[in-house]
């Protein structure tokens, strides 16, 4: 099967195409056909955790030439980092699609806007974990910006101009960083003698100088190049203090466009630090790793205050999101490899909870009419399905042992304190402000007695089924996270490897790197 | 932890309350057609029969271990293998565990047993056994757990079975309230846990306990261990009910009674003195904290004391004195006496699980009446409630010949006996057990002598709870024999000698009284109490002593200053971070940002106003196109 992984990259993408060429006859087919293909990447992308072997670097990989002369390939392989987030996207996509079945908008023709979004953002999605090219990577990436950005700007809420508009500048910003970054290290390449190539395994060869104290250490060529591409990985995952675009894009994007920006597109920043800023940056990572740690120990503290004032359901869930996502840069940050096994299973939890939590938020705003927390109270007694699965969703949000957002901080949160024991300190207090969130938000909506009039009906089965095999992960994953954490850790390991080479200064002459940080 | 036997047992013994919960949660609702149309009979003896089952497992274990294994080892999976982080959970049934499986299991299925006629007029009740059994299957993985790690599985496991049975009549904003405090309180303490193990792996690489307690042996005082000690005793305030955490137990009475007899009373709230004992040779390597362990059990124990003095309602008085008889266990954690701790633990499930469930009886002819000044004189109508209740009460207050007398007095002696004890903390724990005294008498006094209050017609509970406080009733009177003093008779203390793999026997010769003398005062004590007590409360169900019942009634003023420097400032600081850092700069961050490119922005709104498809479209063809130049480029 060599071919899995394109399949699995480009076969939403070409779905998508097909569907926007859809005669208008045929327009009512667009969510069936979406579906459809979705699943068929679903069942390919659980093929192939299913028969990854964790010993083998680079698994089914795909490599065709694209543009020679600059040693750019078609270069797609699994690999331990990757194969999480590829299940979670696999999976969650089709069975998103299939819990939001009767939330798509009636109109046949918004219907086919929508399939043909989603899939193009799957595509994307897919495209950035599985490259293992920074190019192509780089326009996988990219490849998501436009659909997300129509999709709140058409379909969004009362404010969604306002959001996308955050939204659109914030991580068209960090992609335009990302792309000079992607430049100067072809420029690096040249400037070094070697032949240019952009695939990751050969830019990891790449020596980079790192010197400098403090602030100056900025200025030197791996301290730019951690700039330009941290630009682009911190904000799309956020780290504090670039999470401004979070709170209006998640609070107005439609329930499944939200889904997928938390569950997944979230993911693409912490996975881009993993796969690319800590390889490419060791040096700068490693020196920076206090203040990042910091900013992740507050991010947690910081979403967390903020969600407990909330008083709409989505805002809420929004912040918990950039806490609950600070928790995996924590783990990152640590540079330990009990650490970034954590962020890297937090990141497959974090997809899973945050699913749940913002479908379940669409399905009491399609009910109610209302996303304002003073709108609901008691539903416990009429939607005894969705209180349940909203409940150990809850709980998984809360990371009660057993489930599996335990895993993740548990591992984080141990790891980390090695590291650092103020911002694992710090980043602790999200335990407590955790709970009192997340209590805050279920009690309001499922406890207490029923607004006078409000007669909600309980999760339809397409929903209820959704939330079922969410709620499944939730608990099998957190009593057996071994079966997730054994394909990751060679990989993990060989990151974490990169630490132990020889440091900047026998590297590179000084005049090189002088040239370098003109260049850039 | 020396040799030990491989079995299957401490395995069944947890699985059964688990599948019970299963029957209960899923199988049973689904074949009913929902919870609502499930019927009390049938998920109440259900539950009751896993638990009993369990219970006779835990006998079986108790008897291997009697017949001279060690212990009985369960390995059951690496949890977490990556990288430097190591986590395997594994069952482990030793003369500890096995006593706590024992109390958990019997005293459960009693409660179990009880909750079929107490709960027979509630709907959908299976929901109820299913929260019990699925309590019973998370404490006794906390008990029967090898690791820290495990203990934390369950201790967290109980958390959340505690506030779902809080909760458990949610359409009250009240219940739903006490559920959610005592959820966070212990949350507070459980980031003292999380800690804990974040630097004592940090330290050790291990959470085993095996390994720690082989690790520190022989090992130096050193700051980390105080550390790691002070945040397990914090962890502990938190689940145990001690200052400055114990704030929610009493609010935890918005549960049904059996939940209070069974959770906040006999077992859960227990976990904390646990697991000092499991711990104790780690504990021992901070002997400045288990004197500041000592000295928060006697203060706990004093302010419970006194606020149970005023209470009206029922049971809050029984859950004030919940949190002075774990203060009494505290104490002698503290002084290092941790049989002693373990026993209090035993005769305290016994008496105080029997008051609950009197209580509860109590409040069933009451017709769900809880205010003791609403009562009075109910002795002739509930002749068996009475009996019992008089049973319980005089095992707290520590009559002779009652379980409560052994156990308190040890403890008394215990504060003089050990090193780190003193006469002032004798003295303090003295006043603490006379207190006991007086609010067991007024609980007796203002229910079930005296004028009658009560409009209605109380009638006695059926057997189905008669029966199960029978045998509590028996168990508070005679469960003290375990533990008679080694002075009076040669090989007496049966449980410390059952524990002695464990915990060594330490102390008790070299003490300035002699344990009969600290027993004939204890009971002095006692009766002076619970004569005064009589007297007082005869006549005028409230108390006053020089104006500090107001400081009482008011808790001492605990929740309003929480409300004052935790809860109203973490709001306001939640509320300033909104509205001054993210409205007025973060979010105008994009802003001023914006304006710079907004030009693009109205480009792309022209589009947005246009075809969306057609856009779209555009878009795929030009990207599809690109490719494909690239690519024929690349290969010509």
């Amino acid at each position: 099967m060599n071919s899995l992984l394109t399949y699995i990259a480009l076969l939403p993408l070409a779905t998508a195409v097909l569907i926007l060429l859809l005669p208008s006859a045929l327009t009512s087919i667009s969510k069936a056909l979406a579906l459809f293909a979705s699943a068929l990447v679903g069942v390919l992308s659980l093929y192939l955790w299913l028969h990854f072997d964790p010993q083998h670097a680079l698994a089914f990989a795909v490599k065709a030439p694209w543009l020679p002369a600059l040693g750019i390939n078609f270069e797609l392989a699994a690999d331990g980092l990757n194969l999480p987030l590829v299940l979670l996207t696999g999976l969650l996509t089709p069975l998103a699609i299939l819990g939001f079945w009767n939330h798509f908008p009636e109109d046949l023709k918004a219907q086919k806007h929508w399939a043909a979004l989603l899939l193009l953002m799957e595509s994307g999605a897919l495209g950035t974990f599985l490259s293992q090219d920074l190019v192509l990577f780089y326009a996988s990436w990219e490849l998501i910006l436009v659909p997300a950005y129509l999709l709140i700007g058409i379909y969004g809420g009362e404010q969604r101009r306002a959001a996308t508009l955050q939204f659109f500048f914030y991580t068209f910003a960090g992609s335009l960083f990302m792309l000079v970054g992607i430049a100067s290290l072809f420029y690096l390449q040249t400037a070094a003698g070697a032949e240019p190539s952009s695939s990751f395994v050969a830019l990891q060869k790449l020596k980079i100088a790192f010197d400098g104290e403090g602030l100056a250490s900025l200025a030197s060529a791996q301290g730019l190049l951690f700039l330009a591409f941290g630009a682009a990985f911190f904000v799309k995952a956020p780290l504090l203090p670039l999470h401004a675009w979070l709170p209006a894009t998640y609070r107005q994007a439609p329930g499944i466009v939200t889904l997928y920006l938390a569950a997944i597109l979230s993911k693409m920043g912490t996975y881009g630090i993993l796969k690319v800023l800590i390889p490419l940056c060791p040096q700068a990572v490693q020196a920076y790793s206090p203040v990042l740690m910091g900013l992740a120990a507050l991010g947690i503290v910081y979403g967390a205050l903020l969600a407990i004032v909330q008083t709409d359901l989505k805002s809420l869930i929004a912040y918990s999101s950039l806490s609950h996502v600070s928790y995996v840069l924590l783990g990152l940050f640590s540079l330990t490899e009990g650490g970034m096994g954590g962020a890297l299973i937090q990141m497959l939890n974090h997809g899973i909870i945050i699913a749940g939590l913002f479908f379940v938020a669409s399905i009491l705003e399609q009910r109610r009419g209302s996303l304002l927390l003073k709108d609901f109270g008691g539903w416990s007694q009429a939607t005894p399905v969705l209180a349940v699965c909203f409940f150990i969703l809850t709980l998984g949000a809360v990371a009660l042992p057993g489930t599996n957002g335990f895993v993740g901080e548990f591992m984080i949160l141990v790891a980390s304190f090695k590291a650092s024991v103020g911002a694992t300190v710090l980043a602790g207090l999200g335990v407590i402000l955790g709970a009192v969130y997340m209590l805050q938000l279920y009690q309001k909506t499922m406890f207490g007695p029923l607004k006078e009039g409000d007669k909600p009906s309980d999760a339809s089965f397409l929903e209820a089924s959704f939330l079922t095999l969410l709620v499944a992960a939730v608990i099998g994953i957190g009593v057996a996270p071994q079966s997730f954490l054994e394909r990751s850790q060679e990989a993990v390991h060989a990151v974490r490897s990169r630490f132990a080479e020889p440091t900047s200064a026998a590297w590179n002459t000084h005049s090189d790197q002088a040239v370098v940080s003109k260049g850039v | 932890m020396t040799t030990s036997t491989l079995s299957v047992l401490p395995l069944w013994i947890l699985l059964l309350p688990l599948f019970g919960f299963l029957f209960n949660a899923l199988a049973y609702p689904l074949a009913a057609g929902g919870t609502s149309k499930t019927h009390p009979g049938v998920a109440g003896s259900v539950a009751s029969l896993f638990m009993g089952a369990s219970f006779v497992l835990a006998l079986l274990g108790y008897g291997k271990i009697l017949g001279g294994a060690d212990a009985l080892h369960q390995p059951l999976y690496d949890w977490i293998h990556f990288g430097e982080l190591k986590f395997s959970l594994a069952l482990h049934l030793d003369p500890l565990s096995s006593m706590m499986t024992l109390i958990i299991t019997g005293i459960g299925s009693l409660i179990h047993i009880y909750s079929i006629a107490y709960m027979s007029h509630e709907k959908g009740v299976s929901r109820f056994f299913a929260y019990l059994n699925l309590f019973c299957f998370a404490m006794l993985f906390l008990v029967l757990s090898d690791s820290l790690l495990g203990v934390f599985f369950g201790w967290e496991g109980v958390g959340l079975c505690s506030y779902l049975l809080i909760s458990y009549w949610y359409s009250d904003e009240a219940n739903v309230q006490a559920a959610r405090k005592a959820f966070l309180a212990n949350r507070v303490g459980d980031l003292g846990f999380v800690l804990a193990m974040a630097l004592i792996y940090t330290q050790m690489g291990t959470l085993s306990f095996a390994e720690l307690i082989a690790g520190v042996s022989g090992a130096a005082v050193a700051p980390w261990l105080f550390g790691a000690a002070a945040l397990l005793f914090f962890a502990a305030t938190g689940k145990s009910a001690q200052l400055p955490l114990y704030v929610w137990l009493p609010d935890a009475m918005a549960g049904p009674t059996p939940v209070s007899a069974l959770i906040h009373a006999a077992t859960m709230v227990t976990a904390g003195v646990y697991l000092f004992v499991r711990m104790h040779v780690f504990f021992e390597l901070a002997p400045a904290l288990m004197s500041f362990v000592a000295w928060i059990g006697v203060v706990t124990a004093l302010l419970g004391g006194t606020i149970a003095l005023v209470q009206t309602d029922i049971k809050k008085l029984l859950a004030y004195s919940t949190v002075s008889q774990l203060g009494f266990m505290f104490i002698a954690v503290g002084v290092g006496a941790y049989q002693t701790a373990m026993f209090h633990l035993m005769t305290h499930a016994f008496f105080k699980a029997l008051l609950f469930l009197g209580a509860g009886s109590v409040i069933h002819a009451c017709d769900g009446e809880q205010d003791m000044r609403k009562m009075g004189g109910l002795a002739k109508a509930l002749p068996w409630t009475h009996l019992f209740m008089l049973v319980g009460s005089a095992a707290i207050a520590g009559l002779p010949v009652f379980s409560g007398f052994f156990s308190k007095d040890e403890i008394l002696y215990m504060t003089l006996a050990q090193g780190r004890g003193n006469f002032l903390l004798f003295g303090l724990a003295c006043v603490a057990a006379f207190l006991t005294a007086l609010y067991a008498i007024r609980l007796l006094t203002l229910t079930f002598w005296g004028p009658s209050h009560f409009k209605g017609h109380p009638h006695e509970s059926p057997l189905l709870m008669t029966g199960p406080l029978f045998v509590l009733a028996v168990l508070a009177t005679f469960g003290g024999f375990l533990g008679i003093p080694h002075e009076w008779a040669h090989d007496a203390h049966q449980l410390s000698l059952w524990l002695s793999p464990v915990v060594a026997v330490t102390g008790g010769h070299e003490a300035a009284l002699s344990e009969a003398l600290v027993s004939g005062f204890a009971v002095l004590i006692s009766v002076i109490g619970l004569g005064l007590g009589y007297a007082i409360f005869r006549k005028n169900p409230d108390l006053k002593v020089l104006g500090l019942e107001k400081l009482w009634a008011a808790k001492y003023y605990l929740d309003e200053i929480y409300q004052a420097v935790l809860v109203r400032p973490l709001h306001a600081l939640g509320a300033l971070v909104e509205r001054g850092l993210e409205q007025g700069f973060m979010f105008r961050l994009g802003d001023w940002m914006g304006t710079g490119v907004q030009w693009s922005g109205d480009r792309l709104r022209a589009i947005q106003n246009g075809d969306l498809q057609a856009f779209t479209l555009l878009l795929v063809t030009g990207l599809v196109l690109v490719l494909g130049i690239l690519w024929t480029w690349a290969h010509i």
